[in-house]
């Protein structure tokens, strides 16, 4: 390869200067590419521009689709813009852009105003993440019952790592239910809740994934358990909400339920 | 590590870019209406779930040929060991044909443009791009293949043509060329040059892959858009690649207004007839 002409900036300001470009400044590129016969330089570079915010604000539509058709595609388009002045990706996969798209709805304005959207996107957040979550064998039933009945009150568990916590406090997943129900249809706005509701969210075997609110005391008894305390302490736990007698056959009937869903990996004895 | 001739009988013919639009068409399909698979690495880079596990379908039914996006091996920020762990361990896992990614840098400082940027043709990328390829070689255990990218710009300081500047990056990296005959049409248009010249001057014995793709014409312009089907020109374009190179596994790219998975077997059905009457040719 022959030598290189005078005049020829380092590699790394170049590139420097194609993303400030790319960014949004006019002059960083200016006398670096050639124009040809049939476009001049600005509609060149312009490519590699426009395609910039329009790549990433697809990727943003995949992963937060019902955010999307709650905003609209010009306001959804105008938020990927601000989004990625502000959070410009850093991440080798586009996967991970939006990250932290619900943190950035909370704080600013105009979106901060409606917080309910910033809900949908960290529950979008969420779901995306329960469906490519790494994969565990899930316990079954049978594992369960051939636990010695020495080994319970000391038992231990692990959670699948596809089941997550989503505490709401807009009535968001009924929200993201029905818009996948209806259409064209005007969908009724999120409401605020009288207290907060927690969700699991996590992936079938088959895939697909899943959520369903807790009842309080099953929320707090997961809490616990996902901090691993024992069986005993998670019975006595529930006594805050259930008559003592009930609450060890209520302990049961919960694990049973989470093993039955797939969210248990592992019941280990102390 | 094995040198492009050695091009292993598994990875032969006639190709698809796998997408998720058709995939479970496409796997079920028991009269496997294609050779190979091509799957984007990137799409596989997730901790686990309904991506792997289609992964190892597609692994069960078809050998594969492993295309990545985020490699940037011609930008100046030091090499992204996250991404190179992670691809090494994909690669571990499904065996691919090859690994293949883009002769361009996608960032700089931190910040990933997440296009295919195209890197000045000068003496300091050669020497820069060569000393990243043997490491990433070496970390990956196993040679890579670049491609040749679509550009939009020209840098006016570059110092030769692009294809001088492909064939001095593989020879002073010893690695492979996966040759877009599209993206050699695309550049050639929107740099007013010859894509003859373009196939003349490619190392031929270097080259183990052909991408073909449709694309959208600006007038002024070509965007490699990969929403069309392929045009005339390009299958032309095909039949001099192969009759200069000889045959290599190629296969269609469609990465955006996908059609009917019918459509794009057409595509290659007819990929298979210039490929067989080129040759054919070829060896007359």
């Amino acid at each position: 390869m022959t030598a290189s002409r005078g005049n020829t900036p380092p590699l790394a300001r170049v590139q420097a200067d194609f993303i400030a470009y790319i960014r949004g400044d006019d002059a960083a590129m200016a006398g670096k590419t050639r124009a040809t016969r049939k476009a001049d330089a600005e509609t060149l570079l312009g490519v590699y521009r426009n395609a910039f915010p329009l790549r990433l604000i697809e990727a943003l539509g995949a992963n937060f689709p019902r955010l999307k058709s709650v905003l609209g595609d010009a306001d959804f388009d105008r938020m990927g813009r601000a989004y990625i002045a502000k959070t410009p990706p850093r991440h080798f996969s586009i996967r991970w852009f939006g990250d932290r798209l619900p943190e950035f709805l909370a704080r600013e304005k105009p979106w901060r105003e409606a917080p309910a959207a910033a809900e949908l996107a960290g529950f979008e957040w969420a779901l995306a993440a329960a469906f490519d979550a790494a994969d565990a064998p899930a316990l079954d039933i049978p594992a369960i019952a051939a636990i010695p009945p020495q080994d319970w009150a000391g038992l231990t568990f692990a959670f699948h790592p596809a089941l997550s916590i989503f505490v709401s406090r807009w009535t968001v997943p009924e929200q993201w239910n029905a818009l996948g129900d209806a259409g064209d249809n005007e969908v009724p706005r999120p409401q605020r809740r009288e207290s907060p509701v927690t969700f699991a969210l996590w992936r079938e075997a088959e895939g697909r994934t899943m959520f369903r609110s807790l009842a309080e005391d099953e929320a707090r008894m997961l809490a616990a358990a996902r901090d691993g305390q024992s069986f005993s302490l998670l019975c006595e736990g529930l006594c805050a909400h259930v008559s003592e007698d009930r609450a060890g056959p209520r302990a049961a009937e919960l694990l049973r339920h989470w093993v039955e869903q797939g969210w248990v990996t592992e019941a280990r004895a102390a | 590590m094995q040198n492009a001739a050695a091009t292993s009988q598994r990875f032969a013919g006639l190709g698809l870019g796998l997408r998720t639009d058709f995939q479970a068409e496409l796997l079920d399909d028991a009269s496997r209406p294609v050779d190979w698979l091509e799957v984007l690495t990137e799409n596989y880079l997730v901790p686990g779930g309904p991506p792997l596990a289609n992964l190892e379908r597609a692994r069960a039914r078809y050998p594969l040929a492993m295309h990545g996006v985020s490699l940037s091996i011609g930008a100046s920020d030091e090499l992204d060991m996250d991404y190179l762990r992670q691809l090494r361990d994909l690669a571990r896992r499904i065996e691919p044909e090859i690994v293949s990614d883009h002769l361009c840098w996608t960032g700089h400082a931190g910040i990933n443009s997440h296009d295919l940027l195209p890197v000045p043709h000068t003496e300091e990328a050669v020497a820069h791009i060569a000393g990243r390829v043997a490491r990433v070689q070496d970390f990956l255990g196993r040679r890579i293949a670049l491609e040749n990218v679509s550009s939009y710009v020209d840098y006016s300081f570059s110092a030769v043509p692009e294809w001088e500047f492909l064939e001095a990056v593989a020879e002073r990296a010893d690695c492979d060329i996966l040759l877009d005959v599209n993206n050699i049409y695309v550049s050639s248009f929107n740099h007013e040059f010859d894509p003859l010249d373009y196939l003349n001057g490619v190392p031929a014995k270097r080259v183990r892959q052909f991408h073909i793709a449709g694309h959208r014409n600006n007038g002024s312009h070509i965007v490699d858009t990969h929403d069309h089907p392929v045009i005339d020109p390009v299958w032309r374009l095909f039949a001099e690649a192969l009759r200069r190179i000889g045959p290599r596994p190629a296969m269609i790219e469609r990465d955006a207004n996908i059609p009917p998975l019918g459509e794009l077997l057409a595509e290659v059905g007819e990929m298979r007839r210039v490929a067989a009457r080129t040759l054919a040719e070829r060896a007359a």
